[in-house]
């Protein structure tokens, strides 16, 4: 990469509008925030993070391009300008910056992000539907927690059970999450739940469901793993 | 000499060579990261390497941080 897109024209062009940081770790006893990968939340080589002037955190980007990198940091100015204006009192701005807040993580659960939005005044059909997307997000986090913290084996397949049914019911209502994140763990969750129950049909349509979201993008042995088991299923299921 | 003299002399020449060891080790680490900042990739834009520093001239300047983290120790 450092010979690569940090060395290319575009990347000066894109690094005038930004602050520039380098980090580097060095296992030097003793430097000042030789273990600051850890704390931005890295696990490897290169990390790419994007902050803003007080060091808050919003996230690398989806890939190593120059594109990548100013759309993520596009995300970071229109919350700092949309934070600004909502502190200043303006509505629509306060609903955009809720917009936003929820699109990089500041809400952590549901119902505290439910208490805000309802502060809020003038939220537009459009922002509405946005914001849904947004708290759908939320909401499977919410109903996965139980899954996420389970490390009792023998339990795994009740909760798989339960929070798939719930799952199944918001799929069923439309009710799909916006962020990419979140929508990709409720189709997997919904897999595991179709899997466990073999209903080839449901299996097939998260299936689906996850190929057309991610394209390309999807993770190619994850892609291969599922659709040995809906073979696996079909086979079971004609007897074979 | 008694045995016991001559295992405590043995385990602090031992000691002194760990610590022998560990600042030259300390020494190399210093100059792998006099050589990372000597990349070319640095030359080409402008590098901020104090987080503080990127903080304080982001502020100044209205900007936001584009962070990349690297390391200069060998694997």
């Amino acid at each position: 990469m450092e010979s690569g897109t940090l060395s290319e024209p575009e990347f000066a062009e894109f690094a005038k509008d930004v602050t520039l940081f380098l980090h580097i770790t060095t296992r030097i006893t003793g430097r000042k925030d030789e273990d600051l990968l850890s704390k931005v939340g890295g696990r490897g080589f290169p990390h790419l993070v994007a902050m803003d002037a007080t060091g808050k955190l919003f996230g690398s980007p989806n890939d190593r391009t120059v594109e990548s990198f100013r759309k993520l940091m596009t995300v970071v100015s229109e919350y700092g300008n949309f934070k600004a204006k909502a502190e200043k009192g303006d509505a629509v701005a306060k609903v955009e910056f809720f917009i936003r807040a929820l699109k990089v993580g500041d809400f952590k659960k549901l119902d505290e992000a439910k208490k805000h939005l309802a502060t809020l005044k003038k939220v537009s059909k459009e922002q509405k539907t946005e914001i849904d997307g947004l708290l759908y997000g939320l909401e499977v986090r919410d109903i996965v927690e139980p899954l996420n913290q389970n490390k009792d084996d023998g339990k795994k397949a009740e909760l798989t059970k339960s929070v798939g049914k719930k799952l199944v019911e918001m799929d069923k209502a439309g009710h799909l999450p916006a962020m990419d994140e979140d929508f990709g763990v409720f189709y997997s969750v919904i897999l595991s739940y179709a899997e466990q129950e073999k209903d080839i049909p449901l299996f097939e349509k998260g299936l689906e469901a996850l190929k057309a979201r991610f394209g390309d993008n999807l993770n190619q042995r994850f892609l291969s793993a599922k659709e040995q088991i809906l073979e696996k299923m079909k086979d079971e299921k004609e007897g074979k | 000499m008694t045995p016991l003299r001559s295992a405590a002399i043995a385990l602090a020449l031992f000691a002194a060579s760990g610590d022998v060891l560990a600042q030259a080790d300390q020494e190399q680490m210093k100059k792998n990261l006099e050589k990372k900042l000597e990349s070319e990739f640095l030359k080409k834009t402008t590098w901020t390497t104090d987080f503080d520093e990127a903080k304080a001239a982001a502020k100044k300047q209205g900007k936001n941080i584009f962070a990349y983290f690297t390391r200069s120790y060998a694997r």
